[in-house]
């Protein structure tokens, strides 16, 4: 159980690290307030909505590991349909992620196979059909104008793509936390058998969040893809391993049935804010992965729920601090 | 959150503003952001090195950011490089594609690029100043070194393959291209196959083991380019394991690599590699590199674009005069 499962802990953890960054920048001597957080927030576009759809199947104790490369083959899906049509290529992109997630949703449930196994395979296959589908080519996107209009500030510091990104979690943040699909999603992270003998449909619930991840991550590698200009093959970036960082600095369980996107959006922008505070201070990137290494391990120690133990139990003997 | 999770984020927190005790620097130097590919590549390790000591020579203070291959996390650096307001950025493009975008907001933000290694395409107007190999020479300077193999071993016909540098852009298209159009000018030499190792010398080693399987019911391979010296190293030791025969004669495999470091000069000085090209070459590239920056920034006027270092065959005959320089 990860002890940081409600949206206040993860908040506190941002708030640290924001404040940290912030007095270290303002005795660094800062550039562009403005620029880093506009920098901040364009990662945050790129890693949220992969963190987000990671961490609801994670909630549903199910793991997809094929983000990355559904990504990557919605970016060049996205691309190639897109040189004629952006917008199509976006729904082509998108559609693509949502058919994958549903495939996967599908054998996990409807075979009752692991989830690992199937997002395994799927990632192996994905990252294959991207080499196919592109001729293993970078392929750039002719459309200057939607690379500069997803790109261009809006307000300062934010852009169509973090907008887009702050959109998705508003809305999975609404929708968990004020429609019943919020409880049946932990009470099938929780303890499968009991919801479904309360009537929750566990198996939709299981194939519903595949599919989010799927469009979740597509959407993310088409908005990518539009935003750098191009879509390659072999991915433009690596995003499992900071989408995982984020869903459990975020108070997602490992185990399931715990967790939310207001604190997934929280773990997201922590690492954005570390990685984004840490370039602007210069910290080299060696340096920088040991910083958030020592970020995620804190969290798993804080998590610990004998130390809570401990600590509640201090407490309620009425002993000072460890 | 209880008192002692407050604790151990602080401290973990307090790791992470250890740059608060980085030494103050002097107000008046000029500040550069150095964005490269990984350090634990030896040719842009071998550069960085000899590029921050110019740099702290000519009194400017770098900020180095490397990226793992990963052209969405450089194109993020570059964001985190504009914030801070350097002097200049200086970037060794990843993907020529990807950096645009950012290369646009530095130009917004009056932060001048100069570009090294590699070269952004169709970006004159984005970046100050690049310095890049003359990648179509270095494809055609390689099939040269081929043609020039083939014949010193009496060869009529002959069939070769490429492993190359990430196919998908950059370098290695440019490359390739170059030395596909020398070939085709030869009739008697058949291009049989093309692999992408992705600059990996892992990958070359494993894909030119599966070349020899493949074509040895056939004759086996006349010849290999490999599209650096790394990867020329890793051919050698895949032909060594399977028993190929390296030379220039009947039966014999000739490879080709390029970018001399030393594990070429010690395959070329063993006959083990029949070529391999005189460029580019980091140490003396990071220099000149410097020398332009330190140029622009004090006003005075530079080219578009320098060529590295001029290009060469080298073969055990001219082997001598370049052991030095491409000893990294």
């Amino acid at each position: 159980m990860n002890a940081f499962a409600d949206d206040r802990k993860p908040l506190v953890i941002l708030a640290a690290v924001v404040l940290v960054l912030a007095i270290a920048l303002f005795l660094r001597g800062i550039g562009s307030l403005d620029l880093i957080l506009f920098s901040i927030l364009q990662y945050f576009a790129t890693i949220g909505p992969v963190a987000l759809g990671l961490g609801l199947t994670m909630i549903a104790r199910e793991f997809d590991i094929s983000v990355g490369s559904t990504m990557s083959l919605a970016g060049c899906v996205a691309v190639i349909v897109g040189q004629r049509d952006p917008n199509l290529g976006a729904l082509a992109g998108i559609a693509t992620g949502v058919a994958v997630g549903f495939l996967q949703g599908v054998l996990v449930t409807g075979l009752g196979l692991s989830s690992i196994s199937v997002s395994l395979g799927a990632l192996i296959t994905l990252a294959g059909l991207s080499y196919v589908v592109t001729g293993n080519q970078t392929i750039s996107l002719n459309h200057a104008d939607i690379t500069q209009a997803i790109n261009a500030p809006i307000g300062s510091v934010f852009s169509v793509r973090s907008l887009f990104a702050i959109g998705c979690f508003a809305a999975a943040g609404v929708v968990v936390a004020l429609t019943r699909v919020g409880a049946e999603l932990t009470a099938t992270g929780s303890d499968r058998v009991a919801a479904a003998t309360a009537g929750v449909r566990v198996n939709r619930v299981v194939v519903v969040v595949f599919m989010l991840s799927g469009g979740l991550s597509a959407a993310s590698g088409v908005f990518l893809s539009y935003g750098l200009s191009v879509a390659s093959p072999s991915g433009l970036t690596d995003v499992l391993v900071p989408a995982i960082s984020a869903a459990i600095v975020g108070g997602v369980a490992l185990t399931g049935g715990r967790g939310s996107p207001v604190g997934i959006a929280c773990g997201a922008l922590t690492l954005c804010t570390l990685n984004a505070g840490l370039n602007a201070l210069g910290v080299s990137p060696t340096m920088q992965q040991i910083i958030l290494a020592g970020v995620l391990f804190t969290v798993a120690v804080v998590a610990a729920p004998r130390l809570n133990r401990i600590w509640m139990r201090r407490t309620q003997n009425g002993g000072g601090a460890l | 959150m209880t008192p002692l999770n407050v604790l151990l984020i602080a401290a973990t927190l307090a790791a992470a503003g250890t740059p608060l005790t980085l030494p103050a620097t002097a107000a008046d130097a000029k500040k550069l952001v150095f964005l490269t590919g990984p350090t634990e590549d030896r040719f842009i390790g071998t550069f960085s090195k000899r590029f921050l000591e110019r740099a702290a020579a000519a009194g400017l203070q770098v900020t180095q950011l490397t990226s793992p291959f990963d052209p969405a996390l450089q194109a993020q650096q570059l964001d985190d490089a504009i914030g801070q307001m350097p002097n200049m950025i200086v970037l060794q493009p990843l993907s020529s594609g990807a950096v645009h975008p950012a290369l646009v907001r530095a130009k917004a933000a009056g932060i001048p690029v100069f570009v090294v290694i590699s070269q952004v395409d169709n970006g004159e107007q984005l970046v100050a100043g690049s310095m890049a190999n003359d990648e179509a020479r270095s494809g055609t300077l390689a099939a040269e070194a081929i043609i020039q193999g083939l014949r010193a071993g009496g060869k009529a016909t002959a069939k070769v393959a490429a492993i190359t540098g990430t196919a998908a852009e950059g370098i290695a298209p440019k490359r390739m291209a170059a030395f596909t159009k020398r070939l085709a000018a030869e009739p008697w030499i058949k291009l049989v196959q093309v692999e992408d190792a992705h600059w990996m010398p892992a990958a070359a080693e494993q894909i030119a083991g599966q070349l020899f399987a493949r074509y040895a019911a056939d004759g086996g391979l006349d010849a290999i380019y490999g599209m650096n010296d790394a990867m020329a190293n890793a051919i050698v030791q895949a032909a060594d394991s399977a028993g190929v025969e390296l030379g220039t004669g009947a039966g014999r495999l000739l490879i080709v690599g390029g970018g001399c470091n030393t594990s070429g000069i010690g395959n070329v000085s063993e006959h083990k590699q029949y070529a391999t090209l005189s460029a580019p070459r980091p140490v003396d590239d990071a220099a000149t590199s410097v020398g332009l920056i330190t140029d622009y920034l004090a006003g005075k006027p530079i080219p578009a674009l320098t060529v590295t270092t001029p290009l060469e065959i080298i073969t055990p005959n001219n082997l001598a005069q370049f052991t030095e320089a491409c000893s990294f």
